[in-house]
């Protein structure tokens, strides 16, 4: 039954391969519809050692370690409650700041005693044999896989000696060696695991994130101290293509440019905001020409050019949108209105016409000091 | 026999030559001899010697044909293409004469020159031989083209051959076409008798198309000058060079969103103000980027007609193309018999090199090659010569493709045979490899070339058969025309084209089995064209893989027509070596004809069974991350 649902979701999968939360959620599903048959109520579980994790002053990686030690030292022999235990340790993982931390998932399997939970014949097996405690792992092993914390092969040694080689967790363990590190890499834009924590390298990130749609992009980073007057003394990173200056080149005067933002551009777990310089729309050519007609083809006689139209007129570039063309991006160190002036200054000495275009500041929401934002719920 | 000696019949019209009359006109017209007896002497002494010019045979020429190469695409045949074009008894025998002095004087006395200046060039100029083309009272020989080329060739034996060819083709030449008479007469004889070099500034950073050419140039106030600015690169003989052929943006005309640029060229003398100068670091090449800052230039050094640039560009890059031919021809011979001579020198009895399978076989694919590209030069130039304004625009670019690629690869295959002596920069070998290099990548790059060489096959197709393609893309509205279509290239579909052509008829009946090979050739490029434009309709110009797989077809083609066409002649009329001419005729056809089919064969099954569709995608995921972008091969991933 259960390699039933497991094919059904597998075509699923396959229709959406980027979505790893697509995976997780089915995995989840699969995890949880085979503990409905053979598991009662999740509630019944939380009979922890209250207190264990919460009343602990320091809460940082070694205390976690230490109370887990402290755990098995205490019944070294039967080591009541141990389901219990893990499950409250799960619980706390992220004010520890361990939930991406292998080890520490390895040491609480490790808390397990090894050889009780292995089934000793057919129907056993089949039946989930200690099935409050194959379930505690598993939903371990989802926390990792929620997290993206990707097993090893020692972990697998462990799983193999606690709940023999039929065991649900192991099988599990097996699934995500499967997945995880298919989409380990997936992602189109890698970002380094785990995020940089200086602002201005993850603000590097994002912008060259953003400005990638232009290979001929170059990203900048100016000084706000640079510009006489300027109040905010931090940096800005900012990105241009020479399409955009060109494009800025040949903007009618008259028009006004737009500073928008803040927008929000996520990496992993942190996000940055972003502002854009934006003009008013060109209007958009038709493409009106008839791709049947073969005749007066243009030869480029001087270098090729591609990709052209019959008649070598120029296509719109990427930035040109309907809502607007695109003429730079950046993100500030304070997000705050005198950084985006002096972001402003910095583009005038490579844009002369800026000078002369009025500018508005539409932003969207109050400046504030703090760029970098973590994640708080997930 | 009879039959090609009959088409090769030139009517003799003989025509008073505009040019002597002008030229008893300016001698009447001077002013009346004042009485000093210097005076005198001078305009005697000027008389005779216009006296003894004797102005050359008018030769005529037969009205203009359809371009030849452009017609293959649509798989017509002129036949007349296959009589291998030659000149006159007595212009071969003056030639004759000419090429041993002109031998005499690259090979011994100036052999020794490195510098290419006014010194090594007054040489040239005492035997007549810059200007070629020019007029018999201008100081030049009134060459035709294929005589031209010849002389060229000689004279490309010397080392400085680069620089050579680019002061005639694209600097005098340049003035001898298109100069009014008062720029002639004021500076033609200066270049033709070798006391100033010229430089062609044409190039330009960042320019896609005529449209956004950076230099321009405007009339004064007063209207009596040109001021010219703006930045030429790749010049060569821009350092030595005396005076300077500028093309510059005289005028833009804007038409809705046409834009029209007005070209206009220029002579300009390089010691003008505002004209500065830095060389390339370019091994054995004079090449300059020149800046021109407010540079005035006389209004009479207009050449041709202001706003003409853009026609006199196309045709000039058109004789440029054709002189490749000969420069890389006489690359290539030296390649050859330099290459021989080593062979010979480097066999022992031990090793019998000269009778290694290795080498004949490379030895025999570098004669070939020059061979074929020889041919074709004189072919084109023949054909220049015997028609009236005759459109070779894809011939002449098919020859420096063709000509420029076999002189790298023959040089490549002269590097291998040689092997680690070549290594060193003074070896021969070594500097021929790299001189080969510089004809492959000046100016035009062949990638470049070829797609253009197979867009001006396609523009002509296009604008022929347009109809056709229309119905062909759009076949549920036209389903009687369609099962038409169906049924007229079932053959083409297996492989197996009707012959039909009878091109045999024409040559040699020996080269029969290479008269069929031709003749399938031109039928699977006729479908290949046509399958490009029905599946791609106008999008054709953004396909370059596809378009570089139809150049090589009727480069082949070409080549084919030319080497057929002149080994059959040489044949017939019993030159020397004819009966190898014929064996390497059947040879080339036979390469060529594989290369023709492999393609057309690539072509018909489109970008998914080839690997185009691969290319395209890595090459995105490159320029995506900006590089190189596989991982180590000993990375983990957990």
């Amino acid at each position: 039954m259960f390699h039933k649902m497991w094919r059904s979701y597998f075509t699923i999968l396959h229709k959406d391969r980027n979505s790893s939360k697509c995976v997780r959620n089915c995995i989840k599903h699969i995890n949880t519809s085979v503990v409905c048959l053979s598991n009662g109520k999740k509630e019944a579980k939380e009979v922890a050692p209250k207190g264990l994790f919460e009343n602990l002053q320091n809460k940082n990686r070694d205390t976690y370690i230490e109370t887990i030690k402290i755990f098995v030292n205490r019944d070294a022999i039967y080591r009541r409650g141990h389901v219990d235990f893990i499950y409250s340790a799960l619980k706390n993982m992220e004010e520890f700041g361990v939930q991406k931390d292998l080890k520490v998932y390895k040491a609480l399997i490790d808390v397990l005693p090894k050889g009780k939970f292995i089934p000793q014949n057919i129907i056993q097996a089949e039946f989930m044999h200690y099935p409050k405690q194959q379930q505690c792992i598993i939903d371990l092993l989802e926390q990792m896989e929620d997290n993206g914390v990707m097993p090893d092969y020692e972990m697998e040694d462990m799983l193999l000696n606690i709940f023999g080689k039929k065991g649900f967790p192991l099988r599990k363990f097996w699934r995500m060696m499967y997945w995880m590190p298919k989409f380990k890499n997936l992602s189109p834009w890698p970002v380094p695991n785990p995020p940089p924590d200086d602002m201005l390298d993850l603000a590097k990130l994002a912008i060259d994130r953003i400005s990638s749609i232009d290979a001929q992009s170059k990203t900048t980073i100016y000084h706000a101290n640079d510009i006489t007057d300027s109040i905010d003394h931090t940096w800005i990173v900012s990105a241009q293509s020479t399409k955009q200056k060109m494009l800025l080149q040949e903007y009618n005067e008259k028009d006004p440019v737009y500073v928008e933002g803040g927008f929000k551009v996520w990496l992993r777990s942190k996000s940055v905001n972003y502002f854009v310089l934006r003009g008013k729309p060109k209007p958009i050519k038709e493409d009106n020409e008839d791709n049947d007609n073969v005749s007066g083809l243009e030869v480029p006689y001087f270098g090729l050019k591609p990709p052209v139209k019959k008649s070598l007129s120029l296509n719109t570039s990427q930035h040109e949108q309907e809502d607007g063309i695109i003429f730079s991006v950046c993100a500030t160190g304070t997000s705050s209105k005198d950084s985006l002036l002096s972001w402003i200054r910095h583009l005038e000495k490579d844009n002369p016409k800026l000078a002369t275009i009025p500018i508005v500041f539409t932003l969207k929401q109050m400046p504030g000091d703090v760029t970098v934002t973590e994640e708080t719920d997930s | 026999m009879l039959q090609i000696m009959g088409k090769r019949c030139f009517n003799q019209v003989v025509k008073k030559r505009t040019i002597y009359k002008q030229v008893l006109n300016s001698t009447s017209t001077q002013p009346v001899a004042k009485d000093s007896e210097t005076e005198f002497n001078k305009q005697l002494k000027q008389y005779e010697e216009l006296s003894k010019i004797a102005p050359k045979r008018a030769r005529a020429k037969k009205p203009q044909r359809k371009p030849f190469a452009k017609n293959l695409f649509l798989g017509n045949f002129d036949e007349e293409i296959l009589t291998y074009p030659q000149l006159e008894k007595e212009d071969i025998d003056e030639l004759e004469t000419t090429l041993t002095q002109v031998e005499k004087l690259t090979k011994q006395e100036l052999s020794n020159y490195k510098q290419f200046d006014a010194n090594f060039l007054q040489n040239f100029g005492d035997y007549k031989l810059i200007g070629l083309q020019a007029g018999t009272f201008e100081n030049g020989r009134e060459c035709n083209i294929s005589e031209h080329t010849k002389i060229m060739e000689t004279l490309c034996h010397h080392r400085l051959r680069n620089n050579i060819i680019h002061n005639e083709q694209l600097g005098v030449q340049v003035l001898v076409k298109y100069g009014s008479d008062s720029l002639k007469k004021e500076f033609l004889g200066y270049f033709t008798s070798g006391k100033g070099i010229v430089g062609f500034c044409m190039a330009e950073d960042k320019m896609s198309n005529l449209t956004n050419m950076a230099t321009k140039a405007a009339l004064s106030a007063d209207k009596k000058e040109w001021i010219l600015s703006g930045e030429k690169i790749w010049v060569v003989n821009g350092n030595k060079s005396d005076f300077l052929i500028v093309f510059a943006m005289t005028d833009l005309v804007e038409r809705d969103e046409l834009q029209i640029p007005k070209i206009t060229a220029f002579l300009v003398n390089k010691n003008s103000p505002g004209i500065s100068s830095t060389q390339y670091d370019v091994n054995n090449l004079d090449l300059s980027k020149i800046r021109f800052d407010n540079t005035p230039v006389p209004i009479g050094n207009v050449i041709g007609v202001e706003g003409d640039g853009e026609k006199m560009i196309l045709s000039i890059m058109n004789e440029f193309r054709l002189s490749y031919g000969s420069v890389c021809t006489a690359l290539s011979k030296k390649i050859a018999n330099k290459l021989c001579d080593y062979v010979i020198e480097e066999t022992t009895d031990e090793n019998l090199l000269l009778k290694t399978d290795a080498v004949r076989d490379k030895i025999g694919q570098i004669t070939l090659n020059t061979f074929a590209m020889e041919s074709m030069t004189y072919l084109t130039a023949g054909i220049l010569d015997m028609y009236e304004n005759q459109d070779v625009e894809l011939e002449a670019a098919i020859i420096k493709y063709f000509s420029s690629q076999k002189t790298v690869e023959n040089a490549n295959i002269c590097l291998n045979l040689v092997g680690t002596p070549a290594l060193e920069e003074s070896h021969w070998c070594n500097k021929l490899h790299r001189e080969s290099l510089k004809y492959a990548t000046l100016h035009e790059t062949n990638d470049n070339l070829k797609v253009i060489i197979a867009l001006m096959g396609l523009k002509y197709v296009g604008d022929t058969i347009s109809d056709q393609i229309r119905i062909a893309r759009n076949p549920l509205f036209n389903a009687p025309e369609i099962f038409k279509r169906m049924w007229n290239i079932r053959k083409d579909i297996e492989d197996n084209p009707k012959l039909k052509l009878k091109l045999n008829e024409c040559l040699h009946p020996s080269l029969l089995m290479s008269a069929n090979n031709l003749e399938y050739c031109i039928h699977r490029l006729k479908f290949g064209s046509e399958i490009l434009l029905t599946r791609y309709g106008a999008e054709i110009m953004n396909q370059h893989i596809d378009l570089n797989r139809l150049a090589d077809c009727i480069i082949n083609i070409y080549a084919m027509t030319a080497v057929l066409g002149r080994a059959s002649r040489s044949y017939c009329i019993g030159l020397q070596h004819g009966d190898f001419e014929m064996l390497m005729a059947n040879a080339f056809c036979n390469y060529a004809k594989e290369a023709v089919q492999l393609n057309i064969k690539k072509i018909y099954e489109g970008p998914c069974q080839t690997n185009d569709e691969n290319h395209r995608v890595i090459a995105k995921r490159l320029v995506k991350f900006k590089g190189y972008f596989p991982v180590h091969p000993l990375s983990r991933n957990f």
